[in-house]
């Protein structure tokens, strides 16, 4: 279960979201809903950057230290790409439960569809 | 209901109100979605006569029942309405997340009646509809208006979902050429829709939505996502070209078969098209590849422009306007046509038509019927900062801008020669010389939108050899291909994918049904989807048919039936095509039979 | 024997099969007398099975088979793409 990672290369996100989609169909039944989606991709229209970020547990530990990232010399919040299913946002928590959601690495043997569907090289899987 | 929501909302802005309604499940069917639905919505609640400006009319967004479901470029929202600048029917089709961020909120669609007083924009959040006050966002860019309503909202991360459609100043001053943007760069470009928003004095649609939507058959619906993509991952041009160039790719072969709109198309080859081409443009401007909603070409390209006269950065330009910004006003400064489009997306224009319009304005003013006293600046071909300076002033609604924005047709009739509009329907053609690929030259005249490529692009066989290589040069057997082309764009838009998937060989009929099938369950025949399309075209038609058309509108501009060019110095021969289209839709005199009316099951 | 000149315009990935030394993609070939398409192919290694679209004096060429028979003659122009489409 734990041999492998998904590997992300924002540098080939396009932005199209597509991950979201996947994922959420894939653990809801006939459902599409990006809300519902264990990875979201962080899209910054002004500067035309994207990350996809996978949903990961919170813990209260994680945030007593906040910090800033930079990326391609602009200044980001820390949330804006954290992974945690925090209260203090809409991701990564079901919208009508507040369930937080968490990537479960899908598919026996792993096989996560966010990565089987992204067309542009984006997500990948690596053997650890 | 699964694929779509099942509900529309109908906002009357002239009172403030707003309603959910259930869409009918047998018109839905017949209709498809998107594109066709929302013109039979039309067909039956206005009077096709009216004024387009007037409150009268109505504007629908309409999304296609694979919108947002995650189907390969399913990402693409039509609006419909009645056209200002053409006064046929209107449908004009966006991708990038809005319309399925308003899917997820539960509605396939909203329809705007009436006009407001005072400016509004509507804000959804799911359930929660409010018509809000828009005085602030009145006479700001489009990007300038997505910032704002992000703004206010308090929630960052619900700011960030949030998507908005838009128009800016242009359509605000109800320029004809105006379009609606979304996601800041995306247009619902042509014939002027953004003018009927700006009519109804609705500055912005912000819609934020969690619901989701149904697929009816989880299984089927993978296995045709999976297939579809494989295909286009297989088509060298939705694969390599379009994801590496975007549409910029088609300048150079476009120039090379001598089809490319020079000099307002005086000319159809360019001795600098190589300045202007895809090639030039990923090495100069491009600085990423991007994508509509769970699109696996990713055609879009984001640019940025160094050069101090010419500075700044969004998405673009496209191969269209850089040919009629471009080789068409004898211009090869990649990066003033680059700005040029910047101006129109932030300014809210249709970046096709202003490029016509300016094209049109310099072969006026290089014969010396428009003086620039007149035009305020000189309007000689190749004057790139004359480009850049005339889209502001027509962004603007200022000084001869005013004049130019409602389009190159009344344009040349002021100056007392029609002639030198390039266009059909009043709708100003893009960038494809119809005397070296006839078939392009029967689908301007006969488009239900005017002189319009994607609502038939038979290029993609006849130059581009997609599915099958026929002959560009010759008349015999275009009216079928035409008329096959037109059909199933009808329904590749009604659907809510993106034309780009007929550019993959082989995505016709079957791929669209496996996914139209796996997302709402109606079991579709091929044959149920080839009428829906015929019928979808029917009705356009006769949507036009009652606001006054003839047959005599299906007509080309007189340069291209008259002076020849191209690589076999050939006319367009419009004749030896037209009779035989319309006996083959079965249509009498330019417009449907009864016969052909009850086969479709039309009234 | 005789020679023909021809002028060759390659675009994107069938520039690298250029002669050294041609600028912006283009190119100009001394053939013989009767030389085809086909031989252009061979001359610059360029495999026959990729795909391709010719165009020669504007006129976009037919399927593949006939395009390596054709005879080229003085003057021509010949430009070749890899599939390409948008709009």
């Amino acid at each position: 279960m734990d041999k492998i990672r998904i590997k992300i290369d924002h540098s080939k996100c396009t932005g199209c979201r597509h991950c979201e989609t996947a994922c959420s169909s894939n653990h809801y039944e006939n459902i599409v809903n990006p809300a519902l989606s264990r990875i979201r991709v962080f899209i910054d229209e002004k500067t035309d950057q994207f990350f996809p970020v996978i949903a990961g547990p919170f813990t209260e530990a994680e945030c007593t230290c906040k910090y800033d990232v930079i990326i391609d010399g602009k200044e980001y919040d820390e949330c804006n790409v954290c992974r945690a299913s925090c209260p203090q946002r809409t991701w990564f928590r079901e919208p009508d439960t507040g369930v937080p959601l968490k990537c479960d690495l899908c598919g026996d043997p792993p096989s996560p569809n966010c990565v089987e569907i992204c067309n542009h090289g984006a997500l990948s899987i690596v053997e650890i | 209901m699964e694929g779509y929501t099942g509900k529309i909302l109908r906002v009357n802005l002239t009172d403030g109100e707003f309603a959910v309604e259930d869409l009918d499940p047998d018109l839905i069917r017949q209709y498809v979605g998107g594109r066709g639905l929302g013109t039979k919505i039309l067909y039956d609640e206005i009077d096709p006569a009216i004024d387009p400006l007037s409150p009268e009319n109505k504007l629908i967004f309409l999304n296609g029942p694979l919108t947002g479901t995650g189907a390969p470029a399913g990402a693409r929202y039509m609006v419909i309405t009645k056209a200002p600048l053409t006064n046929t029917i209107a449908c004009s089709n966006c991708g990038g997340s809005f319309g399925p961020e308003l899917k997820q909120a539960g509605y396939d669609g909203i329809i705007f009646e009436g006009c407001s007083e005072e400016p509004v924009y509507l804000w959804i959040d799911n359930d929660n509809v409010e018509i809000r006050p828009a005085i602030d966002l009145w006479g700001k860019t489009t990007h300038e208006t997505d910032d704002l309503i992000k703004a206010e909202i308090e929630d960052k991360f619900v700011a960030r979902d949030t998507q908005i459609a838009c128009i800016g100043p242009a359509g605000e001053n109800m320029s004809k050429l105006a379009c609606i943007i979304s996601n800041r760069n995306r247009a619902a470009g042509r014939t002027g829709v953004g003018a009927v928003m700006g009519s109804k004095k609705l500055k912005a649609i912000a819609v934020r939505g969690t619901k989701g939507i149904k697929i009816a058959n989880k299984e089927a619906f993978k296995k045709a996502v999976i297939s579809a993509m494989d295909k286009l991952n297989a088509g060298p041009v939705t694969h390599e070209a379009l994801p590496a160039l975007g549409t910029p790719v088609l300048v150079n072969i476009v120039n090379e078969c001598k089809i490319l709109p020079t000099y307002n198309w005086q000319s159809s080859s360019y001795e600098n098209a190589n300045k202007i081409s895809g090639e030039t443009m990923a090495a100069t401007i491009v600085t990423k590849h991007k994508g509509c909603f769970a699109c696996s070409i990713a055609c879009a390209k984001c640019t940025k422009v160094d050069s101090p006269d010419f500075k700044g950065e969004g998405e673009g330009p496209e191969y269209e306007n850089i040919i009629l910004m471009g080789s068409s006003c004898g211009i090869d400064d990649l990066a003033a046509i680059a700005k040029a489009s910047y101006l129109c997306n932030e300014l809210g224009m249709d970046t096709i038509s202003v490029g016509g319009t300016i094209a049109t304005a310099m072969e006026l003013f290089e014969k010396g019927y428009l003086t620039e006293k007149d035009a305020g600046m000189k309007l000689n071909f190749g004057n790139a900062k004359a480009l850049v300076a005339m889209t502001e002033k027509m962004g603007r609604g200022e000084g001869f801008g005013l004049v130019m924005a409602d389009g190159g047709a009344p344009l040349a009739e002021k100056y007392g020669h029609p002639e030198l509009f390039m266009g059909v329907k009043k709708l100003e053609a893009p960038a494809y010389d119809p005397r070296g690929v006839q078939g392009m030259g029967l689908q301007y005249a006969t488009s239900n939108r005017g002189a319009c490529h994607v609502r038939g692009y038979s290029m993609a066989n006849e130059i581009l050899g997609v599915h099958e290589k026929i002959d560009p040069l010759v008349t015999e057997g275009k009216a079928a291909v035409v008329i096959t082309f037109q059909n199933l764009t009808a329904i590749i838009d009604s659907a809510g994918l993106c034309l780009f998937v007929a550019l993959c060989p082989g995505f016709l009929y079957e791929e669209v049904q496996g996914l139209l099938n796996g997302a709402t369950g109606f079991n579709y025949t091929i044959d149920e989807l080839v009428q829906a399309g015929d019928r979808i075209w029917n009705l356009e038609r006769l949507f036009n048919k009652k606001a006054g058309f003839t047959k005599e509108d299906d007509m080309l501009p007189k340069r291209l039936l008259e002076e020849p060019a191209g690589p076999n110095n050939d006319v367009c021969r419009l004749n030896e095509m037209l009779p035989e289209y319309y006996k083959l839709r079965g249509w009498d005199n330019g417009f449907p039979t009864q016969e052909k009316m009850s086969e479709l099951g039309l009234k | 024997m005789e020679k023909i000149n021809i002028e060759l315009r390659m675009f994107m990935t069938f520039k690298q099969y250029l002669p050294e030394g041609s600028l912006e993609g283009k190119a100009k070939m001394s053939l013989d007398d009767g030389a085809t398409f086909g031989d252009i192919l061979k001359i610059l290694s360029i495999p026959v099975e990729l795909p391709k679209i010719v165009i020669i004096n504007g006129i976009i060429q037919g399927i593949s088979d006939e395009i390596n028979a054709r005879i080229l003659k003085e003057g021509d122009i010949v430009s070749i793409f890899p599939p390409v489409g948008g709009g």
